[in-house]
This record gives structure tokens, C-alpha cells and sequence, in this order.
């Protein structure tokens, strides 16, 4: 059985000399050596030159060879582990900030769009002193948002982003502590415990350190982790299971041998007093008791993993995860309900969908340009190399005897995350980050099986070889998307333009996602993307969108971020882009206010009379933006495309919340203005919703020369050239197709496709739909659309008259509004 | 001496975090004063109390124990229409003063089991 003492830093009495001096001066110098090559190669970065490989396409050779020594270094060092900790600390704090400190050192700006999303987040609590969960979904788990508003007021900061760049960084520092305790539960080896270490810093490409709640939650996460393993383990042979499983025929014999085998491992928990377990429990519960409200999937991550060691007696806290499962119940009870209710299909809706959400992760993702697709499959190479050497890992511990159960089920455990969600495409991302640390010390157990000091020369020269193929894909993977995530003072300074000079309850337009922006003033801003549109050319479609009357005013933003990401991941040409924005100045509608050598800020020329009221406080005014209905919060799922343009079939009549049912109608009662549009009639929803199949549903009244087919979706498929393709409009696809993700389409899936309407411009449904907001009954919806209520409730059968659910999508009788397309 | 590093560094930096946030102190170093006194400091004070020993086990738990206790404390103000910063800090100090009062008081039952080998 091995032993484990409080003590883990103990020396062991026969090395109490320690290492000689000039051994720990030669590590130091080549530390040393290593840092100042790196820092001074930073200076030529020449980001100009970068290309769709991302980083390493203007990384110079000098960098790699601060890399290399840095390893050696390690690889040397390791050989005297037990006596050389304070070097191998030194070492990986090294490797952590080369590894992902130098976007610090050499970007301009915080990395990744969704980084100025989340200050923007904070920044609006830190004005308000309030949340807005009708606002933004990510607001009903506001925990790091709020956690990072206080911190920054009491820095004296006015944003976060003064210091997101440093996310990345020291988060990684956090996540060293908890690692070596998890590992240091399983085995006193400190080869084994800091080469586990090493591969999961090198390996850790996913990209979910960022100024995220996922990237803090981690943390924690590990935290968790590291105190039941070390603490709350089972006693070696003392397992224990379920008596139910032992007195029920079936399982008794089965049973009785499985338990067998769980004593084979010989793990046993750190000697502690009943105040200590007591104090322990306490900072565990504190622990999760924050990440409850900060982030939707490493909760349910940590009860899955907890429950699965409860039952099969690795944990010797049988309540743990009933606690936990509690805790999470009544966060969403209490302060979620109204999302819930409103998404309740999106959140459950991929539950067993296992096929659809491997093809979300995987085959969506690969797209874009050449050299993009070599990034994604690198990614799967490392995924796939670290797995396999994990694997291999385990099955030489096996050998040796050394059965690592607890360890091996929370390597597996994060693939119950696929039998939930797609978690909006990035379900494999989470898995793999999730695993990371049991991956990394299976990996490392590969090159060490017995608890033995030092190692060969040729077992230090396979692991740096090793390391070093890991190092390389690390840096492909890892930073293959950086054309578009990088963002720069230019650019920001388009952003920048339209909160100093736009009026509150502006709209801001952009022609794709990527941009840095919505990190000010988020709620008194209105946030349109014209995706398929731009890149269909569809500058009608923009200039009506331009023209929304009910804003106001309306700014066109185009970034080099979003240049990069149409090239990057949408695959299109070199100067396309660059040709559609000159295609938009040339229709003579558009004027430009703001340019410099990354950002453009565009206006119309003539701009409609506006109506727009000021916005209403609480009131949602963002559209779903793709990663809504998870609360993903995706630095490499910025290649899954984050807006719904296409949901939105014309300026007016878009998914832009409407303003409380007794508003809208007031202010235009009071304010008639020249606007063609009947102003007392309050904007319907975004689309027309797809008819379900029951008998309520009106079928859609066919046009002449109008005809429905079924399409699968194949890999590539994206609406707009669906639509060009079958004469069709990208509204009249999803008017048909309830439920479907106009960005995300799953490859496989069959949608029905009205071909020919778009030469139809009489072709109706029958029926439009509305969003339920706030404060809204039916009666005053019934009587801003003009219908009897009567005949709102037969076609929405499922609706409770009396109480309406905020979110709830109800499907109105009558005519789309004028100016569908 | 060395069990009164940690209480010392404790108190000082309650003070200097203290200081400049409820003086309103525009300096260099109230970002570092503030993120080392909120995301290590209370954590640490009230780790301390059970005695691990363990450096590196008393680090990980100060600060997951410190950032818990900022959010929740800053969440409860925010959630109650108080959102205060500094009342945060505030309630962070004092529990970092208490965590350091009890000190002595739970030596006996912090008591180190026997080590085994």
C-alpha cells in the first residue's frame, strides 16, 4: 500500500546533501538561457506576415529554440526529481508563460471576441450594480462576471480588460497547485507527478483559459477534485458497495468480484483530524458553492464524476453528490426559472443526441481554408496522440499492478458531457479539457511504472522527444485560429467610435462575428450580424436592416477580425471580402465616418426618419447569438459561427425584442411619424416559425410554382447558398424548419425547402410568431396584432392563457408582417 | 516565527488594501494590493486554522476558499441591491481579522495525527 504523509516535501534521508550546486547552477543557467532567447525573439513577431496557420507562421526560430532548451532542461532535471522540486517548479512557471504568456507579450489588445463580450458583462454590472438575465442568458450565472466587477473596482480599474490579456497566465499558475496535490494522491513518484504536470501544460491547447467562467471554474473544479482524492479516498481495501447490489440476485455474484477488483487499488486518503475533515468539507461546499452560479456545465461535470466515484466506493463522502445536485436544483429554481422555462428545448433538446453532437464537435468544424483544416486536424492528431498515450499509460500500470480506478473513471467520466449537449459544438473541447489532468498523468505513467528514483538516458531522450512533438502541436493548435482571434488598437478603435459618438439605442451592425465589441454600455446598444447576407451579396437585405426605424441610429462595423474570420473559417477567397465592402460604398447608400488601417464605421447616406424610443431598461435587445442557449463561451468555437443573421427577415421584423406590451404602443400613439411601416403594430419575431407537424399548425398556403422538398444537410452546407440554389429565401427555409440552427446545421439532418418562393412574394404561412417579453399578457398581444384572443389560443394549444411564460414563442394568425422577403 | 509570517502578511495587506480602496487611492499598486489581498488573504486566514502544513496544499485552498468567499460575498450584495465593492472588501477584512483571532484558539484541534511512514 503506499503511504502518504502531510509532510509531502519531506527529503528523503539519504539525499539530505541534495543535488550538488553545480548541478542546480547549470539548470538555473539554462533556465535562464532559455527565458532571455525567448523574450528577446518576441520582438520579431511580425504579425503581418501571419497566415491561416495562426501563430507559428511568424514565430522565429529563435522562439523554438528557447523551447527546446527549456526542455532539456526539464528532461535533465527530472532524472533527480526528488531532490530538485524547486527546479521543476522553476521550470514550469517558465514554461507556462512561454506557452501562453506570449500573446501578452506581442498583441496589442485582449485576445478573442468573446473576451470584450464578457468585460462588456462585467462592465455593465459594475455600472449598474445589477444583472439583466432578459438580457443575456449568461446573466442567470453571473458569478465570475460579478466576482470580476468587484475586483476591478476595488484595482481602482475602469475595465477589465486591463487585465484579461493575463487570464491565460495565471490561471495556469492556479491551475499548478491543485495538479500536484491530485497527483501527489496517487502516487509519491515525483518523476511521474511533475512529468503529468509537464504534458498537461503542453498539451493543453483547448483554449478554455481565457477570461471565461469556464477558465475559473476549472480551477475550482480541480480544487474539488484535489481534496476528495487526497482526503476523501477510500481506505485501501475498504471498498464498499452498494448493499443493494450484493443482496439482488443478479448482481450479487458480479458484485462480489467487482468489488474484488476495486481493492486492488491501493490509494488511501491523507491522515487527517475530524476538525481538519471538517474544515476540509466546509472550503469543498464554499468551493461549489461558487461555481453553481458562475457556469452552467462544470456543475453537472463535477456531480456526474462524483456520483460515478460514490458509487463505486472511490469516495468515501456518499452524500457529496446528492449535496451538490442540491445546490445546483436550487440555483435553478430560484434564480434561472424564467431561462429555463423560455429555452427548456435548447437545453434538453441534445440530450441522447450522441451522433448529432459528435457531428456539432467534429465534422461542422471541418471547414475554412486549407491551412485552417490542417489546424483542425492537428487538433485531432493531439487529441488523439494524448488519449493514446494515456491509454497506453494505463494499460503498463495495469501491468505492473498498480490499478489507478479512481483515476481511469474521471478520465472517462467527461464523456457523459455527449450524452447531454453539443454545448454549442464544443462538448469534445469541454471532454478533452475536463480529462486533462487524468490523460496527462496516465500519459507520464507510460515512462515510469515503478516508484524508483532517477531514469535512463534513453527514457530522458524519449520524453524530450516526446515533449517536444507535443510542444510543436501545442503551438499549431492551440494558436491556429490567432488571424482572426488577435485583435488590435485599430480596430478597436472602430468599436471604440461608436460608443463615443452613437446615441443610446444605436444598432450596431457587423458583417460577421470576431470583432472586439459589446464591451461597453452593452444594454443601450442594439447587436445585428449580417453573415449570410454579406456573403451572399445581399446588400438589400443590409441596407434594410441599416434602415430599422426603431433604433436610433445604425452603424455598419467592418474589422479586419472579421475579414479573417470569413477567410479563415468560412473558406472564402482572398479580397472577396474586401470586394463586398467596396460593393457596399459603391451602391452610394452608405457613407463612412470612421476608417483606419483595420476598421471601417459605416452609415446611411440618407438614414430613415427614425422612431426609436430609448430603449427600456431590462428589456432584451441581443439576439440569440448562436452560443445563447448554452452560455458557451468560445475562444476556438469562434469557428462556429455565434450569430443568427438569417433568423432575421427584415430590420423591422427581427428577433429584436419588442418593447413591453404597453410601451410600443403609447410612444407611437403620441410620436405618428412619416415611417411607412403601421407603427402600431409592434414587431413580430424574427421568423415565422416551421410549421409543426399536428393538426393546429395551418399548413403554408403554396403558390403556384411553389414546391416543398426535403434536403439532407451535407458537410459545407450553409443556408444562404441553400437558398441561391433553390431560389428560396433563408427566411422561408426556416419559417419552415422549426427548431433549426441557421448557423450551426447539422450534417445529416433533413430540412424541407419551399422552392421558388423567392419568386413568390406572395407565398404566406399563415401565421407569424412573437416572443413573449416581459410584463406581457395575451389580451394586449392579441389586440396589438389585431386577432381575437380565442383564435391565438387554438393555435398555440399548449400555452397556459392566463400566464404566459417570458420566452414563450407564440404563433400568431395572419400575415407575416410587409416587409418579409 | 515562521507561523507568524502569514498573519502579519495577512494583516498588512488588509490595512494597505483597506486603505487605498476606502480612501479612494489612485496608485500603482492598488491593483496588485487589491488582487493579492482579495484573492489570497481571507482564504489564506482561515486555511490556516486547520493546520495542514502542507505550503502548497494552503495555497491551493487559500485561494479557491478566497475566491469563493469574494463571489459569494459580492453576489449576495448585488443580488440584495447593494452592490458595493467596498463593502465587499470590507467583510473580506473582517473575516480575514477573525480568521486570524481563531488562530490560537483551534491549535488543540488542529493537532497533527501521527505521521506514518
Amino acid at each position: 500500500m503506499r503511504n502518504r504523509t502531510l509532510t509531502m516535501n519531506r527529503v528523503p534521508s539519504e539525499s539530505v546533501s541534495g543535488p550538488p550546486l553545480s548541478a542546480i547552477s547549470l539548470q538555473v543557467l539554462l533556465i535562464l538561457g532559455a527565458s532571455l532567447l525567448w523574450f528577446f525573439s518576441l520582438g520579431s513577431v511580425d504579425f503581418s506576415q501571419m497566415n491561416d496557420l495562426g501563430l507559428i507562421s511568424v514565430m522565429p526560430p529563435a522562439i523554438f529554440a528557447a523551447i527546446v532548451l527549456l526542455t532539456t532542461s526539464f528532461c535533465l532535471t527530472l532524472r533527480h526529481a526528488d531532490r530538485m522540486e524547486p527546479v521543476l517548479i522553476l521550470q514550469v512557471v517558465v514554461l507556462i508563460i512561454m506557452l501562453y504568456g506570449i500573446t501578452v507579450f506581442v498583441e496589442e489588445e485582449p485576445r478573442f471576441g468573446v473576451t470584450w463580450l464578457h468585460a462588456g458583462f462585467t462592465e455593465h454590472i459594475m455600472r449598474t450594480g445589477t444583472v439583466a438575465p432578459n438580457l443575456e442568458a449568461r446573466f442567470n450565472w453571473p458569478g465570475f462576471f460579478v466576482l470580476n466587477a468587484a475586483l476591478t473596482q476595488l484595482a481602482g480599474l475602469e475595465s477589465p480588460l486591463a487585465f484579461a490579456s493575463w487570464s491565460a497566465v495565471v490561471l495556469n499558475f492556479l491551475y499548478l497547485a491543485p495538479l500536484y496535490v491530485i497527483f501527489r494522491a496517487v502516487t509519491s513518484d515525483k518523476r511521474l507527478i511533475w512529468l503529468a504536470i509537464w504534458f498537461f501544460f503542453v498539451t493543453n491547447w483547448v483554449g478554455q483559459d481565457y477570461f471565461a467562467p469556464q477558465a475559473l471554474s476549472y480551477f475550482q473544479s480541480l480544487v474539488i477534485f484535489g481534496i476528495v482524492l487526497y482526503w476523501f479516498n477510500t481506505p485501501y481495501n475498504q471498498t464498499n458497495l452498494p448493499s443493494a447490489l450484493h443482496s439482488w440476485g443478479p448482481t450479487r455474484g458480479l458484485a462480489a468480484r467487482f468489488q474484488g477488483l476495486l481493492d486492488r487499488e491501493t490509494v488511501s486518503p491523507a491522515p487527517s483530524t475530524p476538525f481538519q475533515r471538517i474544515g476540509l468539507v466546509i472550503i469543498l461546499f464554499m468551493t461549489f458553492a461558487a461555481i453553481v452560479p458562475s457556469h452552467q456545465l462544470t456543475p453537472q461535470y463535477e456531480i456526474i464524476a462524483m456520483m460515478a466515484l460514490v458509487v463505486l466506493s472511490r469516495c468515501s463522502m456518499r452524500s457529496l453528490p446528492i449535496l451538490m445536485a442540491g445546490m445546483v436544483a436550487g440555483w435553478l429554481s430560484f434564480m434561472t426559472l424564467d431561462y429555463l422555462v423560455g429555452h427548456f428545448d435548447v437545453v434538453t433538446g441534445g440530450v441522447g443526441q450522441v451522433g448529432q453532437t459528435v457531428s456539432a464537435n467534429v465534422t461542422d468544424r471541418l471547414a475554412g481554408s486549407p491551412e485552417h483544416i490542417f489546424v483542425i486536424q492537428m487538433r485531432l492528431v493531439m487529441t488523439i496522440a494524448i488519449w493514446g498515450l494515456a491509454f497506453l499509460g494505463g494499460l503498463r500500470r495495469l501491468r505492473t499492478g498498480q490499478w489507478d480506478i479512481t483515476y481511469a473513471v474521471l478520465a472517462l467520466v467527461p464523456f457523459s458531457v455527449l450524452l447531454l449537449q453539443s454545448y454549442g459544438g464544443e462538448a469534445i473541447l469541454r471532454i478533452y479539457f475536463f480529462a486533462l489532468p487524468f490523460m496527462a498523468f496516465f500519459a507520464a505513467a507510460l515512462f515510469f511504472t515503478t516508484p524508483q528514483k532517477g531514469m535512463s538516458w534513453r527514457t530522458t531522450a524519449i520524453i524530450g522527444v516526446v515533449s517536444l512533438l507535443l510542444l510543436t502541436g501545442f503551438h499549431i493548435t492551440r494558436y491556429g485560429n490567432e488571424r482572426m482571434d488577435y485583435k488590435t488598437t485599430a480596430e478597436v478603435a472602430g468599436a471604440q467610435y461608436i460608443y463615443d459618438n452613437g446615441p443610446t439605442g444605436a444598432q450596431i451592425v457587423v458583417s460577421m462575428q470576431g470583432s472586439a465589441w459589446r464591451y461597453q454600455d452593452y444594454e443601450q446598444y442594439r447587436y445585428r450580424s449580417v453573415r449570410d447576407a454579406f456573403l451572399a451579396g445581399d446588400n438589400e437585405f443590409i441596407l434594410e436592416m441599416m434602415e430599422n426605424p426603431r433604433v436610433t441610429e445604425s452603424y455598419l462595423l467592418l474589422t479586419r477580425s472579421q475579414r479573417a474570420y470569413a477567410e479563415l473559417f468560412l473558406g472564402l477567397p482572398v479580397g472577396t471580402w474586401d470586394e463586398q465592402v467596396e460593393s457596399l460604398k459603391a451602391s452610394g447608400e452608405f457613407k463612412t465616418v470612421f476608417s483606419n488601417a483595420d476598421a471601417e464605421v459605416l452609415v446611411l447616406t440618407n438614414p430613415p426618419e427614425r422612431t426609436a424610443n430609448q430603449p427600456d431598461e431590462g428589456v432584451a435587445q441581443v439576439p440569440n447569438d448562436g452560443d445563447e442557449p448554452t452560455g458557451a463561451d468560445e475562444p476556438v468555437a469562434t469557428e462556429q459561427p455565434t450569430s443568427t443573421p438569417t433568423s432575421q427577415p427584415s430590420p423591422t421584423a427581427t428577433s429584436e425584442p419588442t418593447p413591453t406590451a404597453t410601451s410600443a404602443p403609447v410612444a407611437d400613439a403620441e410620436e405618428p411619424t412619416a415611417t411607412p411601416e403601421p407603427e402600431t403594430t409592434p414587431e413580430p419575431t424574427a421568423v415565422p416559425a416551421a410549421p409543426e407537424p399536428d393538426e393546429t399548425t395551418p399548413t403554408p398556403t403554396l403558390p403556384e410554382g411553389v414546391e416543398i422538398i426535403e434536403h439532407t444537410i451535407r458537410p459545407g452546407d450553409i443556408l444562404v447558398r441553400l437558398a441561391q440554389q433553390y431560389e428560396t429565401t433563408v427566411v422561408d427555409i426556416i419559417a419552415l424548419n422549426r427548431g433549426i440552427q441557421p448557423i450551426s446545421l447539422v450534417v445529416g439532418d433533413v430540412i424541407r425547402i419551399p422552392v421558388g418562393s423567392a419568386t413568390q412574394p406572395e407565398f404566406q404561412l399563415g401565421y407569424f410568431t412573437h416572443v413573449v417579453q416581459r410584463g406581457e399578457i395575451l389580451y394586449l398581444i392579441a389586440q396589438r396584432y389585431d386577432v381575437a384572443v380565442e383564435d391565438v389560443v387554438t393555435l398555440n394549444p399548449n400555452i397556459n392563457p392566463e400566464s404566459l411564460v417570458v420566452g414563450e414563442v407564440l404563433r400568431i394568425p395572419g400575415d407575416p408582417p410587409p416587409l418579409r422577403r | 516565527m515562521s507561523r507568524f509570517i502569514w498573519p502579519i502578511v495577512i494583516v498588512l495587506s488588509a490595512i494597505g488594501a483597506g486603505v487605498v480602496v476606502f480612501q479612494d487611492i489612485s496608485t500603482p499598486i492598488r491593483p496588485i494590493l487589491a488582487f493579492w489581498f482579495v484573492l489570497v488573504c481571507p482564504g489564506m486566514a482561515l486555511v490556516r486554522l486547520l493546520g495542514l502544513r502542507e505550503w502548497v496544499v494552503e495555497l491551493m485552498l487559500g485561494i479557491a476558499l478566497s475566491i469563493s468567499l469574494t463571489t459569494i460575498v459580492a453576489m449576495v450584495t448585488l443580488y440584495t441591491g447593494n452592490w458595493s465593492p467596498p463593502i465587499v472588501l470590507g467583510v473580506l477584512i473582517g473575516i480575514s481579522i477573525l480568521g486570524i483571532l481563531l488562530h490560537p484558539l483551534t491549535t488543540r484541534l488542529r493537532s497533527v495525527p501521527e505521521v506514518s511512514s
